[in-house]
């Protein structure tokens, strides 16, 4: 096949990934081209959409918090792989490797005796005049191993074909976790296509870094206590750092669940403090230690370096190492490969050219409308300036700025990366790709991973960032010309079984996981109270047939305008309050984005919390919460009432799922109890709530039927009463089954019970048995208040038509249970005291 | 000279402070013109644990943690040191015309001089301004002697800035003192240093003591004595040479160093992460008795 005949692709001048310049398929595309071209174009839509659909069930997602309409992004994931061919890729392999050790080589220069400044090798300046070169971290001791355990490098092939470098990872060496991913769903796809044409596999590349990253603990020891630092759900990389950390077994953290306590950095869980070994960070840098870095940073931890310095832990990669992202070096790095290893650069880096060097200035001054200028330390913040693209007057204001500050500049030739064909809707289009490939080195040996994250860009030569994750992206393939070792390994799960370690609760999540509870019972609740609703008759025709508001529904506008905290449009009659336009309070009860406690609200509170726990949920579960997610924006964009019931009913069923799932597949450990412990309290508190707004005064016997019905509906427990009484509804064995019928899940004293067991099963700072704690005191008191109460005497009626002792019962219990609520915030949630930070003299 | 001195800060909080971290530059260490003979740091209520370390500038920087539950924190530093007369500045290095070595400084390719470029570069206290390069344009003017310049810009710093306390924190921007000609000796300091790098100089900042003498036939009083700061300028060949725009002085005897860095900022005295502490009030003392 030719260029011309594969679906009208036509690639712009320069290299192309797919043809050679006289429009033949390159070599080693060959076979995997003939039999992609095959399937033509609708099957590759199919494949696309497909992918689509799996990356958002997975949750890949870039994590856009600033935007309302959605909680979370997905990107895109193009079907036409990267392929690269064995011989190639080896060649390239030995050039990362090469820059890995060099780069290393010189990390351990900077931070120790300076031989690159003093012999002037390296320009003072270049290094001094960098925020990134870091003083406190000067002399810090390094692992034996391997200084910088993991790195990630981008690269793009140039017009002739060959990589060239364009930038350096290692303060967070992201995107593996997102490779490993797109190869998941290559897996589930294509997976013959991959055995068949030998592609080799990422996961050994994973088990090498996993044993890298625990094998860097300053101690010798079996299974090194090892967390991954994150900055937590506001990071745009979130949702990577959970992945990797259930893909390598290692226990995910947030700086406030972190402590330095005698010189030792330490995991704050429930039972008390565990000494870490190894911190592998996904922060900057700076945000490290708020004692001796950046003083405002909340996400790193004060006495990090200490504990560094002592050599009570590992910090992988080492704060400081932002110093060989400076694009400055680039430059350099053929000297200082003949300086450190006696060897010659393999591996081209961009051409740059740094200002601060006097005759770097002249060539770039004199070829300014060519090139790329960036300012140093800054490279991300301020945009890089196109020389090509600016006016004479553009040219002359830059021009001044580098020389009042040409030590802060660098310039760098504008290369156009290959091209590659892109589905779009209906054809082939060429993108401009880049690639990133990670390394990892340490006691398990320096490994390339096979593949990488390959991102293309469809707009002009434009180079893709891959800071702008949400983009188009390619799984890339690595060919291999032995058999790759496979069976199911392609895809499957976690590497390792998650260590005992990942076990422990910081309290950080115990309260998430507890709110994931409550949010989950609140949504559910508010549904079936408005399902209700708008499922009974709204009116009714009064004495003189005039149309009026049932006064059931009244009642039930209450409690549910009292559980959404709905703000209604309750008129103040002259015999009571009448809802003005109960169709739009409803509307709002659903939708309002204003009421803190209306549907959409709270679903999307629920969303981010499970997000917040993100590593603790499987991925049915994330899928499922992806599915609720889906139904909440398909619900606001409806328009009539009566149309949401069908959504009000989906999203029942999967907040359903998501309760099995999340109770069902969770391990029994504290974990569990904190989630039961938010689920039971928010149904107790629900359930009290709304018997005191329906049944604490009488109503007419037949609105009283229409109210125990749909309070049984409500509570899920109607048919269990028509099973068992068969009759009509009355009052005394309907508030049995709701309040005090130990048998029924959906009944109060279930909830009761179940709390007090979940209680029972927290850890306790002293040894005491469980009623001498607040909290077991307080649950005993509720159960015992409701096991004793005679259902009798509750429905008891007094001359002004009230029941005062169901309502007594129903305040009491109404006043327990939040202290409840506070008593476990207050032992088990209070890490988050307010950290003071200053600066003495 | 001999001297002993004890530099006492103590912090007193409204509420309980659970934990803290601190990270202190406040015990001094032997220079070419300074022994410490002896030095301790004393912490109460006692520290969990507390490490002796030395940073990027060479200065002695302690660690320290308290786990215990306090509302005052002691911080006491007592020393005692020697400090030696000044090696005289030796020919030809008096007569160096600025231009001179700010030349070398920018070209030559010797060790020493290549580590200290770093003094001639911004820093987060400090930055280059066309409002710096004018004022030290005042006193360096073409082929002048170096430290007769840098002489010049001390003294006219002593006659121009006016010594406030209180008028500036150390969050005070460098314009902000520039503007107003006044602040303390810290304050001074980061004028001279960034007038000094404007022009492309290398120049570093210094904290230390002053020993003070007493009006004539008053007893010396204990704790009246404060924490100083000042500036030195690079001499290639030479080393750092001393300037106390505050006095308009060069130290000698009476000047013992405590640390030195790019500016205020890389030798703060005591920094500190704590938890829980409320409304705080700050006391410091400072007493430099001469010995003998």
């Amino acid at each position: 096949m030719t260029k011309e005949q594969f679906f009208y692709y036509r690639p712009p001048d320069g290299y192309d990934e797919f043809f050679t310049s006289d429009g033949t398929p390159r070599d080693h595309l060959g076979p995997i081209f003939s039999r992609m071209s095959d399937w033509g174009l609708s099957h590759m839509g199919q494949l696309r959409d497909k992918a689509k659909r799996l990356l958002l069930e997975n949750g890949v997602a870039y994590n856009v918090y600033h935007d309302h309409q959605s909680v979370i992004r997905t990107w895109d994931l193009d079907i036409w792989p990267l392929v690269i061919a064995e011989a190639e890729w080896l060649q390239l392999e030995r050039g990362l490797k090469q820059r890995y050790r060099l780069l290393e080589r010189l990390f351990a220069d900077l931070y120790g005796t300076q031989d690159v400044i003093r012999t002037g090798l390296l320009p003072a300046e270049l290094i001094f005049a960098d925020a990134a070169f870091s003083r406190p971290c000067y002399r810090l001791p390094l692992a034996v191993q391997q200084a910088l355990p993991w790195y990630s490098v981008d690269l793009a092939r140039n017009t002739d074909g060959r990589f060239l470098v364009l930038g350096d990872h290692f303060q967070r060496p992201t995107g593996p976790g997102y490779a490993l991913e797109n190869r998941q769903i290559f897996a589930r796809l294509l997976r013959n296509v991959l055995n068949e044409h030998q592609v080799r596999l990422l996961r050994p590349f994973f088990a090498t870094l996993r044993t890298n990253l625990t094998g860097s603990a300053c101690q010798p020891r079996e299974d090194p206590q090892t967390v991954l630092l994150t900055s937590g759900p506001q990071d745009a990389l979130y949702f990577e750092h959970t992945f990797l950390a259930n893909y390598l077994g290692l226990t995910l953290v947030q700086g406030e669940d972190l402590a330095t306590r005698s010189g030792r950095v330490c995991l704050k869980t429930l039972d008390g403090l565990h000494t870490v070994d190894v911190v592998v960070r996904l922060i900057d840098d700076r945000l490290c230690d708020p004692l001796e870095l950046q003083e405002n940073s909340c996400v790193g931890v004060a006495g990090l370096l200490q504990a560094i310095r002592g050599r009570r832990v590992a910090v992988v990669n080492p704060p400081g190492a932002a110093i060989l992202e400076n694009q400055g070096l680039l430059a350099w790095l053929p000297q200082l490969a003949r300086h450190f290893l006696g060897e010659e650069l393999l591996l081209a880096s961009t051409p740059t050219w740094w200002c601060g060097d006097r005759d770097h200035l002249a060539y770039t001054l004199d070829h300014l409308n060519t090139l790329i200028i960036k300012s140093l330390g800054c490279v991300r913040s301020s945009p890089p300036v196109f020389g090509d693209q600016l006016s004479a007057t553009e040219l002359l204001a830059i021009r001044q700025r580098i020389l009042a500050q040409p030590a802060s500049f660098i310039a760098q030739e504008r290369i156009t990366p290959s091209t590659m064909p892109v589905m779009t809707d209906h054809h082939l289009v060429p993108g401009h790709v880049l690639l990133r490939t990670f390394l990892t080195a340490g006691s398990a040996g320096t490994e390339v991973m096979p593949g990488g994250l390959a991102a293309v860009s469809t707009r002009s030569a434009q180079v893709p960032f891959f800071d702008n994750y949400g983009g188009i992206t390619k799984d890339v393939w690595v060919l291999s010309s032995s058999p790759v070792a496979r069976g199911n390994r392609q895809s499957s799960g976690p590497l390792l079984q998650p260590s005992i370690f990942t076990g422990e609760l910081s309290s950080r999540v115990a309260e998430n996981l507890f709110w994931l509870g409550r949010y989950a019972v609140r949504v559910e609740n508010a549904l079936r109270l408005l399902r209700t609703i708008l499922l009974l008759p709204p009116e009714e025709r009064d004495t003189d047939s005039h149309l009026m508001p049932r006064r059931a529904v009244r009642t039930l506008y209450r409690a549910a305008t009292s559980l959404t905290l709905a703000s209604p449009n309750f008129k103040e009659g002259e015999s009571e309050p009448y809802c003005v336009d109960p169709e739009s309070d409803i509307r709002r009860m659903i939708l309002s984005s204003d009421d803190n406690g209306s549907i959409s609200t709270t679903v999307k509170t629920l969303i981010q919390t499970a997000y917040r726990v993100r590593d603790r949920l499987s991925s049915d579960t994330w899928r499922v919460i992806n599915r609720i997610h889906d139904i909440l924006l398909h619900l606001e964009g409806l328009h009539h009432l009566n149309d949401t019931v069908d959504d009000i009913e989906s999203l029942l069923t999967s907040l359903t799922a998501f309760t099995g799932l999340s109770m069902e597949n969770m391990t029994r450990g504290i974990g569990w109890h904190f989630l039961g412990l938010g689920r039971r309290l928010e149904r107790s508190l629900f359930t009290i709530d709304l018997l005191h707004t329906t049944l604490v005064h009488c109503a007419d016997p037949d609105e009283e039927q229409v109210l125990l019905e749909a309070l049984l509906n409500i509570t899920d427990s109607i048919i269990t009463y028509r099973r068992r009484y068969r009759s009509h509804l009355a009052m005394k064995p309907a508030l049995d089954l709701i309040l005090q019928d130990e048998s029924n899940p959906r009944s109060l004293s279930f909830q009761l019970v179940e709390l007090q067991h979940h209680i029972d099963q927290l850890p306790r700072l002293q040894p005491m048995p469980v009623f001498r704690t607040p909290a077991g005191r307080t649950i005993l008191e509720v159960v015992s208040l409701l096991r004793l109460s005679d259902t009798d005497l509750l429905t008891l009626t007094d001359d002004t038509n009230g029941r005062p002792n169901l309502e007594d019962l129903l305040t009491r219990m109404k006043q327990l249970l939040p202290l409840l609520s506070a008593e476990l915030s207050h032992n088990y949630f209070q890490h988050a005291l307010p950290v003071t930070r200053q600066s003495r003299f | 000279m001999r001297y002993r001195i004890e530099h006492m800060t103590r912090y007193q909080y409204s509420d309980v402070v659970t934990v803290c971290h601190n990270f202190a530059h406040l015990v001094p260490c032997s220079t070419n013109n300074q022994d410490v003979i002896q030095r301790t740091l004393h912490v109460t209520p006692a520290p969990a644990v507390m490490y002796e370390a030395y940073d990027y500038f060479n200065n002695c920087t302690h660690y320290f943690e308290i786990l215990e539950p306090h509302q005052q924190l002691e911080v006491l530093a007592s020393s005692e040191v020697v400090v030696l007369p000044r090696t005289t500045l030796s020919w030809p290095t008096i007569y160096y015309c600025w231009e001179h070595v700010r030349d070398l400084l920018h070209r030559s390719d010797e060790p020493e001089i290549c580590c200290n470029r770093q003094f001639m570069l911004d820093s987060s206290l400090i930055r280059r301004s066309d409002q710096l390069v004018q004022f030290a344009s005042g006193s360096f003017l073409a082929g002048r002697p170096l430290l007769e310049a840098v002489s010049d810009l001390m003294q006219r710093i002593y006659r121009e800035f006016t010594y406030r306390a209180s008028v500036t924190t150390i969050t005070t921007p460098l314009e902000e003192v520039m503007k107003h000609r006044q602040g303390v000796c810290q304050d001074f300091a980061h004028v001279a240093i960034g007038a000094l790098r404007a022009i492309g100089l290398a120049a570093r900042y210094v904290s230390g003591y002053l020993e003070t003498s007493p009006p004539p036939g008053k007893p010396r009083l204990v704790g009246a004595d404060a924490s100083h700061a000042w500036f030195a300028v690079f001499v290639p060949g030479q080393g750092w040479i001393d300037f106390d725009p505050t006095n308009n002085l060069l130290p000698q005897e009476r000047h013992i160093t405590l640390a030195t860095g790019r500016d205020y900022a890389d030798v703060a005295p005591l920094k500190g992460v704590i938890l829980g502490g409320g409304q705080e009030t700050l006391y410091v003392s400072v007493d430099v008795a001469p010995l003998g």
